[in-house]
């Protein structure tokens, strides 16, 4: 194989000191998805325990511990690096055509940053878990709480500026490194998507920094700041928690949405229809999403009329969100489909986010909130989002680009049984909550009565489907590195700068710095799609 | 008796203006995540003292107004001679570079110390928040006290704390400014830090009529 | 290098006013100002951090990209607390009638 950033070098220190962004890429990659098998292993647990009324597999107090570990995994160590820091950190430096991120050993920093963050988490798993649910509401976490609050706390308190990292890289690289010619409105999407993302990061992230110190704070030093014995408000807590835990569901989704739209138009042969209202959507989300919080407090005691103006807000954020779903939709029409992994993978996040978005808008009706408020509606509802979502189109993104981080192709029928598997999974585990939610049963339970026990074996079993689902790409992709064909520099022929070099690209990405001079996503219709050989041979003359 | 070496261009920049624009949209993108962590206090302030404002008033005048107002002037004038350090690295003034960093770090340290004696006699006083925390008025306003008590020290405590990494960076750029045999002062390290000390500078000018001036008329 | 606007004569002209500004504060305080006051206060330190930023900060010389990110802080600070005014101002506090020193605390109780 030529020279790449893979085998530049090959002893360990050249990756722990690497400021290479696609090694860094490399180092986040591995980590996120030992995080995500971590808070896969507890949802297994929990579902597990689920499959019988009776609470007979763990006693509550291990239940709780199980869905706190499994949330504060899944969300801070897996779904808000996912998409920014694997593929961000990989493939932005390449779409804007520089040799790598603004800041490459803040970049390297913000891996160690997260590795530190991560192994505080760690230790209050093993020191016996923490119980207080994800949202570590106050004053249970502050006061009655016996598990390990402060290590926990600790653990996401570091990880949020490792986030923090990233995104100042993300936003400096973007304003201030593009190749000539390459204007705002011919950025990929990918990247608008991770600009927007990046901005909620920065403004968003250090809200829950400080609100975490002041948990400690009462904690440690009995400081009372939320203690409503003495005076102070429980409720202050949850505005600032979500304040910044609302903006990061697009955090979460935000990228998700970048990698769709680079799939979609892709694989439909068709120049992306609407590109700058897709861009700008993104920003408008980014926008609404600081102006919503308060609908997770609807039931909580803040005033009526908080409840009103959030209610009101949360409803403007479907906009943006179903322009692009009209987008992507209008992107498939009449273009040449073809049905390929990744695009398995964008359809099915185009389906099931849709479900989420809508299933948000009920809830985000106040008067019907009252109803399913904290019962598996939520519960069915953000996970939508979130897994029919972020995680899909992470996976699609992996799909897409794997040929490109790698050099090598997966098998494309085990791909596409994944996707499908994973698709009907998902909806299996996660399509009967929103019917136990309605029905009532409140998230956060180790038993219930034993006549929702029907739907919640059904989740169960989806949840063992999903999870071969998950472990099926796992196997594939580590094959492919050994046995996997030659994937060439362009198999999808798409078109971005990240496709005109090598594949594994060269450690500076580019042999000369390449001068952009047309629009993006500059798709023909494919009646005949060339032979790839040819293509390839074709490309080899240019490069 | 100017001489200013070049500041070097890593490898991924195309030219040292780029690399400039980096440094300072980076700073600057930092610097607004810092307004939120302390905007995520100030909104908790402004609940409290919408509240409590009189156990707040009377909670304020406990505070030494003469030290909070001697220590604002030390920050502005540290101000003064960083922004003096920024403008000599510009020129390539080594020397000058040099006398005012050092008079900067000077000036952060009083202000650290004039802060650590007003705690240690908030402490002695029992105001410091927690088990042993007493408040000698209207025995109602105990709790709303602490409250206020607690936001002091979490505000000024973060601020001290940014305060420390602010001297740590100022005294590591010194020693290796003064290490170099040749004139060579790096233009951006000076600029950036500017930024970090003057911010840190700004956030203490709301933090001193915020807890130290509420309605000291009676 | 980019070269800023700046001189020691008008670095210490705007040191002088910023201390200046800190005398005004600090006798305003003391007159009875009532509701106007924490607004005198803020609205002195807010020229205050304006000439920091503006001469010491070099935001005068600075590109408007930079302005912008000066203010994206600002502006979302602006955000959180005009939504919470939506709440706070209809939620209105108890005063607690009996000292609460004497009554067992739940903080500290466990660990």
């Amino acid at each position: 194989m030529s020279r790449n950033y893979l085998n530049a070098d090959y002893n360990v220190w050249s990756w722990l000191f690497t400021t290479d962004h696609k090694r860094v890429a490399i180092l986040y990659l591995l980590s996120v998805t030992f995080y995500f098998f971590i808070g896969g292993a507890a949802a297994v647990l929990f579902r597990l325990e689920l499959m019988t009324p009776q609470g007979d597999l763990v006693l509550p107090e291990t239940y709780n511990r199980l869905f706190t570990l499994h949330g504060i995994v899944m969300i801070f160590f897996f779904l808000i690096p996912a998409v920014p820091s694997v593929l961000g950190n990989f493939l932005l430096p390449l779409m804007i055509g520089a040799r790598d991120v603004a800041f490459p050993r803040l970049n390297l920093a913000s891996w160690y940053v997260f590795t530190l963050g991560g192994l505080f988490t760690i230790a209050a798993i093993l020191a016996g878990g923490v119980d207080t649910g994800w949202t570590f509401y106050t004053p249970y976490s502050s006061a009655y709480g016996n598990s390990n609050v402060i290590l926990a706390a600790a653990g996401v308190f570091i990880v949020g500026f490792s986030s923090i990292l990233t995104s100042l890289n993300f936003l400096v690289t973007i304003h201030t490194m593009r190749a000539p010619g390459l204007t705002w409105f011919r950025l990929p999407l990918f990247v608008w998507s991770n600009y927007a993302t990046s901005i909620i990061v920065l403004l968003g992230t250090p809200v829950l920094t400080i609100t975490l110190v002041l948990i400690a704070l009462e904690r440690l030093l009995k400081f009372p700041i939320f203690d409503p014995a003495l005076g102070g408000d429980p409720l202050l807590f949850q505005h600032l928690f979500w304040f910044y835990s609302h903006p990061a569901v697009y955090i979460m989704v935000l990228p998700s949405m970048g990698v769709v739209s680079e799939i979609v138009t892709c694989f439909s042969r068709k120049q992306i229809f609407g590109y700058r209202v897709i861009a700008f959507a993104s920003l408008a989300i980014a926008f609404l999403g600081f102006l919503v919080w308060g609908h997770h407090m609807f039931v909580s005691g803040q005033s009526l009329y908080a409840g009103f103006v959030f209610s009101f807000l949360s409803m403007l954020v479907a906009i943006p969100s179903a322009v692009k779903v009209f987008n992507w939709t209008a992107t498939l029409y009449r273009g040449s489909v073809e049905w390929s992994t990744p695009m398995l993978y964008a359809l099915g996040f185009i389906g099931l986010f849709t479900m989420g978005g809508l299933t948000g808008l009920i809830l985000a009706t106040l008067a019907v909130d009252v109803h399913v408020h904290d019962t598996y509606f939520v519960v069915a509802h953000f996970h939508y989002i979130m897994v029919g979502g972020a995680v899909m189109g992470y996976l699609g993104g992996i799909h897409f680009w794997w040929p490109k981080i790698t050099g090598r192709m997966y098998p494309t029928s085990w791909g596409n049984f994944a996707a499908i598997l994973i698709f009907v999974g998902f909806n299996l585990t996660f399509f009967p909550q929103f019917l136990l939610g309605y029905l009532g049963m409140p998230r956060r339970y180790h038993a219930y009565p034993p006549e929702w026990q029907v739907l919640n074996v059904m989740s169960s079993a989806g949840a063992s489907i999903l999870g071969i689902g998950y472990l099926l790409p796992l196997g594939y992709l580590l094959w492919s590195l050994r046995y996997g064909a030659a994937a060439g520099n362009n198999p999808w022929h798409a078109t971005g700068l990240e496709w005109t070099t090598q594949s594994p690209p060269i450690t500076h990405n580019f042999e000369q710095t390449p001068i952009v001079t047309s629009e993006p996503y500059d798709y023909q219709p494919a009646d005949k799609p060339a032979p790839k050989k040819v293509v390839v041979e074709l490309e080899r003359t240019v490069t | 008796m100017t001489n200013s070496a070049p500041t070097p261009l890593a490898h991924h920049f195309d030219n040292l203006d780029q690399q400039h624009r980096a440094a300072t949209a980076g700073l600057w993108a930092f610097l607004a995540t810092e307004v939120l962590l302390f905007g995520g206090m100030f909104a908790g302030y402004a609940v409290y003292r919408n509240w409590y404002g009189e156990t707040w008033a009377a909670a304020s005048h406990k505070l030494d107004l003469v030290m909070g107002t001697v220590n604002t002037a030390v920050l502005l004038v540290s101000s003064f001679t960083m922004a003096l350090s920024v403008q000599a690295a510009e020129a390539g003034q080594r020397q000058k570079v040099l006398r005012y960093l050092a008079t900067t770090i000077v000036l952060g340290a009083v202000f650290l110390a004039i802060k650590g004696s007003e705690y240690a006699h908030k402490i002695e006083t029992k105001l410091l928040p927690g088990p042993h925390f007493h408040w000698d008025g209207v025995p109602a306003d105990q709790g709303p006290a602490e409250i206020f008590f607690s936001y002091y020290f979490a505000l000024t405590g973060t601020h001290a704390v940014h305060m420390v990494i602010g001297l740590l960076i100022l005294i590591v750029l010194w020693i290796r400014i003064w290490r170099e045999s040749r004139f060579v002062v790096n233009g951006q390290s000076v600029a950036n830090m500017g930024l970090y000390w003057h911010f840190v500078d700004v956030i203490w000018v709301f933090l001193f009529p915020l807890l130290y001036l509420i309605d000291r008329s009676h | 290098m980019i070269r800023h606007r700046s001189s020691t004569m008008s670095s210490a002209v705007v040191l002088v006013s910023l201390l200046c500004l800190l005398a005004i504060s600090v006798i305003a305080a003391h007159f009875p100002l009532r509701a106007w006051s924490s607004g005198v206060a803020l609205g002195i330190a807010a020229i205050k951090a304006g000439l920091v930023a503006w001469y010491f900060m070099h935001l005068r010389d600075e590109s408007s990209l930079i302005r912008v990110f000066s203010l994206a802080g600002v502006f979302c600070l602006t955000i959180m607390l005009t939504l919470l005014t939506t709440d706070y101002s209809d939620r209105h506090v108890q005063r607690l009638e009996a000292p609460e020193h004497d009554t067992p605390r739940p903080v500290g109780q466990r660990q």
